[in-house]
């Protein structure tokens, strides 16, 4: 009988095992061999759920797959390879000339019908597309040029095709076909995702390797694969795992994030409403050892990422001194623990940030070291949810990331966190000044009278401290030697481009 | 036949009020998938763009709708489709389920193995070898973490030894040091549920009686006393197995394992509802089936067991 | 006998320790001294942000005892009273029970983790609750069992026989018989709770190092333990040595003379 039993409980485990070992690796196996002909493996933590352009378009172009008819350059600049000329017939009319190279994955042309109904085709089926200037209608007039149409005035059209929704793709038989310089030859969603070149994106094709995507969940396990060399190229570095492969002599470059470390202050109730124990925090903090302990980046000079034109030009310092005596002004005074305090009450700022953006929690351990020092009293929180916390009033600063510019323009950002019932204005802060400024700006054409009205609201909040500039960050990117010379920009926006192991 | 009828009625009600629960549950959720999803394409939270995804993800309909369609097409198998992505869940399900199962079924059964012939030689000999090495193996599984050991492990053998490459090609490697280390991880637990169910049956008046009639005591421990420690162990087994599910998040995250508690995570960090609805659905099935074949086992074992 | 107190009153003064020691300030950072080896200011050295990492072990410690005290309150007196009752009365109360344990070891911790704190909020003791409820359905199971095995014996059915209440004859007369049984299962396992909590960093739960325990320091380290493993060792042999208080004040594998069998 205790025979049979253990006979019976081997052959159980037996078959299970070479079924767990046989059944999951045919599953992979066009991965393997996809290996040994030369992809390039890249390790991320997310990849695209579906190829949909509704959907998707956001990751797809991340991916080197799909383009928008606009999108940013390395230094911010708006380029098209669609579009050869824009201009502006009357308030709502717009009319482009189209450049007449461009072919799907599958060879056929990117003419003006092509792209006509692929962006009235995004406009009727995803809201977020008339965001800016309500519908859009394209039209074309005949192969080589296209007539816009928009609901709402708006004096940057080429932002408004380089924002994230609008890609250029052509449906075949239920299949999403794009014009970028890989195509999907297999998606596992949340595993991996293979590409092979677009043989119709340009005369370099032949060049390309395959590239496949694999999924990460944890940075370490991610840095064990890359030392090892089973991946190429690693983003999403943490400050110490850079470092820890920089000491190793592997290539990890720094590039410009375009997003921007800042904090949101509650303006509206707390010690943080008083704009003076805004100011003394905002001296108090010590934005060269957040650059430091980042391993990259720069002190932020206002609320957008350096390159850009309409960057800009306040200048951050330290004065523990100076905030001392706003804080005096406030009504604090320092106990005999060396602690402020007002009325008996000691002066404690809740600092609050989340966990998905590695970065941020260093920054926030930072802001708490120096307020200990300068005797505030800290409280911090790492939550999983951070809009809950903004929502919900229950902080004084909350550390954020964001990219302020992925349409290579201002205004839409500074829209939305300091114009009066703006969604990312969580306090409800509200300035008559900056609101006259921001409609300002929403006529003017790009320009340098634009770029002027964008570093005059930076300057304002500056001074006012709705939000406190931090760093403009730079992120981490470990490179293989098959593509030590490949440059990654624009963050995660385009973590695939068209240069990649050329 | 009036035990079958307990045992199925308790499971149709486990199963009705777990889903009610779990449909509550979901949508008291402070930040629902919709802000999740705006979120996560930066864009504003305005009345109109709520209305817009939540009537893209069916959202708007009356609650008990909701309820009574999901639960609906839940038994007549069509599981719905994932929120954000819009992909069957059903064929999600099957295709990560091979991961789970094999780490987790696998791994415990592997350790229940070890952990019967261990517990029985430390029951044999007080403070011997074997009751120390099963004594350390639980304080080690409660003060190493899994995941510090994942790292020593893919550091040692793909970066150092480069021997195996756990990341790339078919991913038998990770699968099996998942499994392995799911192993050394149950056999410390097990070994001593089964120590002291031996210990136990050593002190009954039949075990005496055959040694005292010139039996070798290990014979008669090792022929005739096994069962109920067997029963045990399987009785212990069956609350390892509900971790089969979604249980192996460390494991799956440190060798990159696409198994269904990373699918379950991100499901949850997108609030996906549909899909963790119908998760916890098929957890309790699952557990069904667990506890009624490995009720069937002990009763062939002979063991009485204090659950219907 | 003696050693126990000896145990316990090493793990009393280790508490006392943990919460009365003076330490650095666990806020402050030093970027210029960053994962220092062991030095007299800094007894083990500092992280990779120069913090002192003595302070954190120590505030960790306090978060960590509290974590374990909840969780293991809450499963073994829940559990065991709960496994108590459903043996005792039997039918329908036992069905219910049973529901209750099964369905709270369906659910996968992490799972009620994410779920509970999605609706209440994270925090320690949270955690503490979480993984208390989470391990009850194990307790109930054992409590439950041996409680049917003791019912069977004759001094229960004489005492119910002449009448004595039935709380008397749970608490005076049952409790005290699977009470060891019982904590040798709190004692192989209470430590765990330091672990499964480290998990929860896994899925960006407890993240928050200015607030931090064992378990998260082990997570948010674990990247160091080729370069700089002192900072993963000294939390492991401090969980180490928790396990290790738990299971030989629970669990000594010494017996009395009357239970020894043939075997011995």
């Amino acid at each position: 009988m205790k025979r049979r039993l253990i006979l019976l409980l081997s052959v159980i485990m037996a078959m299970t095992m070479a079924f767990a070992l046989s059944g999951c690796g045919g599953n992979e196996e066009s991965e393997g061999s996809a290996s040994t002909d030369g992809a390039i493996v890249i390790g991320c933590s997310y990849i695209a759920g579906n190829t949909n352009p509704v959907d998707s378009a956001w990751d797809l172009t991340s991916h080197g797959i799909s383009e928008g008819i606009y999108m940013q350059d390395a230094e911010g600049n708006l380029v098209s390879r669609f579009v050869s000329n824009l201009e502006r017939v009357d308030d709502l009319t717009w009319k482009a000339e189209l450049t007449d190279t461009v072919k799907f994955s599958d060879g056929s042309d990117c003419d003006a019908k092509a792209l006509a109904d692929c962006m009235n085709y995004l406009q009727q089926n995803n809201e977020m597309a008339n965001g800016t200037a309500g519908v859009v209608a394209f039209t074309a007039e005949d192969d080589g040029t296209l007539t816009i149409k928009t609901e709402r005035p708006t004096p940057v059209m080429d932002s408004l095709l380089a924002e994230w929704c609008n890609v250029v793709f052509k449906e075949v038989d239920g299949d999403f076909i794009y014009t970028g310089p890989y195509m999907v030859e297999k998606l596992d969603s949340e595993v991996a995702l293979d590409l092979v070149p677009n043989p119709y994106y340009d005369d370099r094709a032949d060049q390309r390797s395959n590239v496949t995507l694999k999924v990460f969940n944890d940075t370490a396990a991610m840095q064990q694969a890359f030392e090892s060399g089973e991946i190429d190229i690693m983003f999403g570095l943490t400050p110490d795992v850079a470092d820890a492969l920089k000491d190793k002599g592997m290539t990890v470059k720094d590039y410009d994030a375009g997003y921007q470390y800042f904090g949101f202050t509650n303006v509206k109730e707390g010690p943080m409403a008083d704009i003076n124990v805004r100011k003394a925090v905002n001296l108090i903090l010590n934005r060269d050892d957040m650059v430091k302990a980042l391993e990259g980046g720069r002190v932020a000079n206002g609320i957008f990422a350096q390159y850009y034109s309409f960057a800009g030009d306040v200048e951050e310092k330290t004065d523990v001194a100076e905030a001392d005596k706003l804080l005096a002004e406030a009504g604090y005074a320092k106990n005999s623990k060396g602690i402020y305090e007002k009325d008996g009450k000691p002066l404690s700022i809740h600092m609050v940030t989340y966990s998905a953006r590695a970065d941020l929690p260093i920054l926030m351990q930072l802001a708490a070291s120096e307020l200990t020092e300068a005797g505030i009293e800290s409280k911090t929180d790492v939550v999983d949810d951070i809009n809950v916390s903004l929502e919900g009033g229950d902080y004084d600063l909350v550390f954020y990331a964001q990219h302020t510019a992925p349409s290579g323009e201002p205004s839409a950002f500074l829209n939305m966190a300091l114009a009066d019932g703006g969604s990312r204005n969580y306090a409800g802060y509200s300035n008559d000044e900056i609101n006259d400024l921001l409609a300002k700006m929403g006529e003017t054409e790009p320009g340098e009278a634009r770029d002027q009205l964008s570093k005059d609201i930076q300057k304002i909040v500056n001074d006012e401290l709705p939000m406190i500039y931090m760093v403009d960050p730079q992120w981490h990117v470990a490179l293989s030697d098959r593509v030590s010379g490949y440059e990654p920009y624009c963050g995660d926006y385009y973590c695939v481009n068209a240069e990649l192991g050329l | 036949m009036k035990n079958v009828i307990l045992f199925l009625a308790k499971w149709v009600i486990i199963f009705i009020v777990t889903s009610v629960l779990i449909f509550a549950a979901v949508r008291m959720m402070p930040s629902t998938p919709v802000d999740k999803w705006l979120d996560a394409y930066h864009l504003p939270h305005t009345e109109e763009n709520i209305e817009y995804v939540e009537s893209k993800m069916g959202l708007n309909e009356p609650l008990p709708l909701q309820y009574v369609n999901w639960i609906g097409n839940f038994i007549k198998g069509d599981w719905g489709v994932s929120l954000v992505s819009g992909e069957n869940i059903r064929e999600r399900f099957m295709a990560k389920m091979p991961y789970s199962f094999s780490i987790g079924i696998t791994g415990i059964l592997l350790g229940a193995f070890a952990a019967f012939f261990l517990g029985y030689r430390a029951a044999l000999r007080r403070n011997g070898l074997c009751d120390r090495l099963t004594t350390s193996m639980t304080i080690f599984c409660q003060s190493i973490p899994m995941f510090i050991l994942s790292i020593l492990i893919i550091n040692a053998f793909g970066v150092r030894l480069g021997i195996a490459s756990f990341f790339t090609g078919d991913g038998r490697y990770s699968l099996l040091a998942a499994i392995l280390l799911t192993a050394l991880y149950s056999v410390g637990g097990l070994s001593r549920v089964v120590r002291s169910a031996f210990r136990e049956e050593m002190s009954k008046s039949y075990v005496k009686f055959m040694v005292s009639r010139g039996f070798s005591p290990k014979t008669v421990l090792w022929k005739h006393a096994y069962k109920p420690p067997l029963a045990s162990l399987v009785s212990a087994i069956i609350t390892r197995f509900a971790g089969v599910f979604g249980g192996s998040t460390v494991l799956e995250f440190a060798f990159a394992i696409p198994g269904l508690s990373t699918m379950l995570v991100s499901a949850m960090d997108s609030r996906d509802y549909s899909i963790l609805q119908t998760y916890i659905l098929v957890v309790v099935i699952w557990m069904f089936f667990v506890h009624l074949i490995l009720n069937l086992f002990l009763r062939m074992l002979g063991a009485r067991r204090s659950k219907a | 006998m003696r050693r126990k107190y000896i145990l316990w009153g090493l793990f009393i003064l280790f508490v006392l320790f943990l919460f009365l020691v003076p330490h650095q300030n666990i806020k402050l950072t030093d970027l210029l001294n960053t994962c220092q080896g062991c030095s007299s200011t800094h007894w083990l050295g500092t992280d990779n942000l120069g913090r002192d990492l003595f302070a954190l072990m120590v505030t960790g410690g306090q978060r960590t005892i509290i974590v374990v005290f909840l969780a293991t309150t809450i499963s073994f007196t829940m559990g065991s009273l709960l496994g108590m009752i459903s043996a005792y009365e039997g039918g329908i109360v036992k069905t219910i029970i049973q529901f209750i344990a099964d369905f709270v070891t369906v659910i996968p911790s992490l799972i009620m983790a994410l779920i509970f704190s999605a609706l209440f909020g994270f925090s320690a003791p949270m955690a503490g609750i979480i993984f208390g409820i989470g391990n009850l359905g194990q307790y109930i199971n054992l409590a439950d069992g041996l409680t049917s095995e003791i019912k069977e014996k004759e001094f229960i059915s004489a005492e119910v026989s002449i009448g004595l209440k039935r709380r008397t004859i749970l608490f005076l007369h049952i409790f005290p018989n699977i009470l060891k049984q019982l904590l040798v299962y709190l004692g192989n396992n209470a430590s765990s709770v330091v672990l499964q909590y480290a998990g929860l960093a896994f899925i960006g739960l407890g993240t928050d190092v200015t607030n931090p325990d064992w378990g998260t320091l082990l997570y948010q380290y674990r990247g160091y333990i080729l370069t700089y493993p002192r900072m993963v060792i000294v939390p492991i042999i401090a969980v180490c040595l928790l396990a290790l208080f738990f299971h030989f004040a629970f669990d000594d594998g010494r017996i009395k003379e009357t239970e020894l069998t043939i075997y011995d």
